[in-house]
């Protein structure tokens, strides 16, 4: 079994076991959702359980490796609205399926993911459920690829920055448990499910230029690779962010986060070529409660 | 009843979006890594991309015909690699190569070494033992051999003033890849500025290496009224048509450094390469500034800055894809550039430990019309 296919299943059984015992062991009935704000300062890690890649300007086969890395932010949110601010960057390695046998290469990768959100809540969706809500909003997301593969000469630095602002979308769900006197359940519980989505309908990208060199012969920055800023719209220009977290907090107000966030992106024009991307990473991190007293 | 609808929306949505990575619905498969695939793939990269097929009077499709019927998927991975050897030698570019996990393509002209240099006969016959080592600079005063069989420094009287004596520099720079400090070519121009009346700039056999070194160099051989300086012009490859260039980009410097004021003699030969013939490209354009000569034989060429790239089978390739040209228009320095001087090393010197080349430069210094 590959090390990437491990890691997965490690990761699913590490949030089933957060997420199924809590949404099925909580009481039926639900406190009601209190008026509340909160805001935290967030740092962390993350394993990165699989970062794939394709880039034609460079090669036709998939790059695919583990990495890890760490990431941080800001959150700000009541029952009414929720501001996020976070980034965070992975390096790992990545290789193709011929890695080993006629591939003598690999890609040295380092990705800086940045999101930021505003989602306001929906009152009326949920109506029947307390504390569980959905949002819409607008978010900006930005990804920075980084890949060095040697085997490419002066071509060994391939990279991708997108940029893109589109709709988001975040359902959620505000947890209080009783405590029963079980295992978890000593103390009563507060914890929030979240599903947010962000899709960037424009933005700009910049990629290598078709030969995939800058003219450094005559002393251009060599490691631009003729790259120029471009705009373009969903469908040249695709990035797909979906995340699930769970906060888990503490009786001091700070909390922990678990997250798994996936995110896909894909640039389908330029004379370069196009280029497809996706990671999955898994996170963990301490979240710092700076509310106010207000 | 609507709390329990809900935690299944909500689990489900959980677990199916963890569960399926569904980038591979987006994501294309790897093409297959059979020999016609990237084979195909290599022809159509050069046919696309090669910068100077037009300027080689290739027909790169009659190459995909030669070649294609040959290319069968069950052949040896050796054969099939011997195949695209041969059909990339018909770029005749040093920066072409096909880098396989058991063997490299190359263009085979420029893996013989040339004849036309011997580091031994330099070091036993021109230079002290004690020649200076700064940073990736050799150099030292042109040394002979006296009645008495013992080396002296060889001197010339400037313009026949008996008064004025003076000697000869000798500078070998064997590789752009090694990078000059300023501190490096500012104390080589120090040590021979005022005490020689030429310095012979020994580039043979360099294989080249990075462009940068040779900004360095010239921004010292330019009079410091030179003002800003064109050493050669490059475009690249934008697109896959074949006159798909961006506009010409000029090299230029600005004099800088110390200035070396007397006459300067680069000596060239075939195995000189890519940033070396750039070099030498770029002295063409000082020589309309200062007293510059290019002796020993053409350059072998590379003035296509290479890309690199994989193919399907996971092999990597390499290839020209820009062109560059002269100050004057000169786009066949690819080909090589030409020296000022044409000279080839004497194998009947070679066994008399002379190095005719540099013999040649000496003289041009001494006694040649400048």
């Amino acid at each position: 079994m590959s090390l990437t296919k491990s890691l997965r299943i490690l990761s699913i059984l590490l949030l089933s076991y957060f997420t199924l015992p809590n949404t099925y062991g909580q009481s039926d009935s639900l406190s009601n959702t209190p008026k509340y704000r909160e805001q935290f300062i967030f740092f962390g890690t993350t394993l990165n359980v699989s970062s794939k890649s394709r880039d034609a300007a460079f090669s036709p086969l998939l790059y695919e490796g583990p990495g890890i890395g760490g990431n941080g932010g800001f959150i700000t949110r009541n029952e009414q609205f929720e501001f996020l601010f976070d980034g965070g960057f992975t390096f790992g390695i990545m290789r193709t399926d011929l890695a080993g046998n006629t591939d003598t290469g690999g890609n040295i990768f380092y990705t800086v993911p940045i999101h930021t959100h505003a989602l306001w809540t929906i009152n009326s969706v949920f109506k029947g459920t307390p504390n569980a809500f959905l949002r819409v909003g607008g978010a900006v997301d930005f990804t920075g690829n980084f890949r060095g593969n040697f085997s490419y000469t002066n071509s060994a630095l391939n990279f991708e920055y997108i940029s893109g602002i589109g709709p988001g979308a975040q359902l959620g769900w505000d947890l209080h448990l009783n405590k029963t006197g079980k295992f978890f359940r000593k103390r009563d519980r507060d914890l929030t499910f979240l599903w947010t989505i962000s899709l960037p309908i424009m933005g700009t990208y910049m990629r290598p230029s078709f030969n995939t060199i800058s003219d450094f012969t005559t002393g251009a920055n060599f490691i631009s690779g003729g790259a120029k800023q471009n705009f373009a719209f969903i469908g040249d220009l695709v990035q797909f962010n979906s995340r699930l977290e769970m906060y888990y907090r503490l009786h001091n107000k700070n909390a922990f986060k678990l997250f798994y966030e996936w995110k896909y992106f894909a640039v389908n024009e330029g004379s370069s070529g196009n280029t497809q991307g996706a990671y999955h990473q898994l996170g963990l991190a301490f979240m710092f409660n700076v509310t106010g007293n207000k | 009843m609507k709390t329990n609808q809900f935690k299944t929306v909500v689990l489900s949505v959980f677990v199916a979006v963890f569960l399926f990575g569904c980038e591979n619905l987006f994501i294309e498969k790897d093409p297959g890594s059979n020999h016609r695939a990237s084979f195909d793939y290599l022809w159509n990269k050069v046919n696309e991309q090669y910068s100077y097929l037009e300027l080689k009077n290739i027909d790169w499709d009659s190459v995909y015909t030669e070649y294609s019927p040959k290319v069968e998927d069950d052949m040896p991975q050796e054969l099939f690699f011997s195949l695209m050897f041969d059909m990339l030698k018909t770029l005749e570019d040093g920066h072409v190569n096909l880098y396989s996990p058991f063997s490299v393509s190359r263009y085979p002209e420029l893996a013989v070494p040339d004849s036309n240099y011997s580091t031994r006969i330099v070091r036993t016959t021109y230079l002290s033992e004690q020649y200076f080592v700064t940073g990736p600079l050799q150099h030292d005063f042109i040394h002979r051999i006296n009645d008495d069989g013992q080396k002296v420094i060889d001197t010339l009287h400037v313009n026949g003033n008996p008064n004025d004596i003076r000697g000869i520099g000798y500078v070998r720079y064997s590789s752009f890849a090694s990078l000059i400090s300023n501190y490096d070519i500012d104390y080589v121009i120090s040590r021979y500025g005022r005490s020689t009346a030429g310095l012979i700039i020994d580039v043979r056999s360099n294989g080249g290496g990075s462009p940068l070194n040779i900004f360095q160099l010239c921004e010292r051989f330019i009079p410091a009224d030179a003002g800003e300086t064109i050493l050669y012009y490059s475009r690249n490859k934008v697109g896959p048509g074949e006159n798909d260039f961006d506009d010409w980009v000029s090299a230029t410097i600005s004099p800088s450094g110390l200035y070396y004021p007397g006459k300067i003699v680069i000596l060239t030969d075939r195995s000189c390469y890519s940033a070396t013939s750039y070099f030498a490209t770029a002295m063409k354009a000082v020589q309309k500034l200062r007293d510059v000569k290019i002796i020993g034989v053409p350059t072998g060429g590379g003035l296509g800055a290479p890309r690199g790239g994989q193919l399907p089978n996971g092999w990597y390739y390499r290839m020209s894809v820009t062109q560059t040209r002269s100050v004057d228009g000169d786009l066949d320095f690819e080909l090589g550039v030409p020296p000022d001087i044409y000279q080839t090393q004497n194998p009947s010197d070679t066994q008399k430990n002379i190095d005719t080349i540099l013999e040649t430069a000496i003289d041009e210094i001494k006694h040649g019309q400048w």
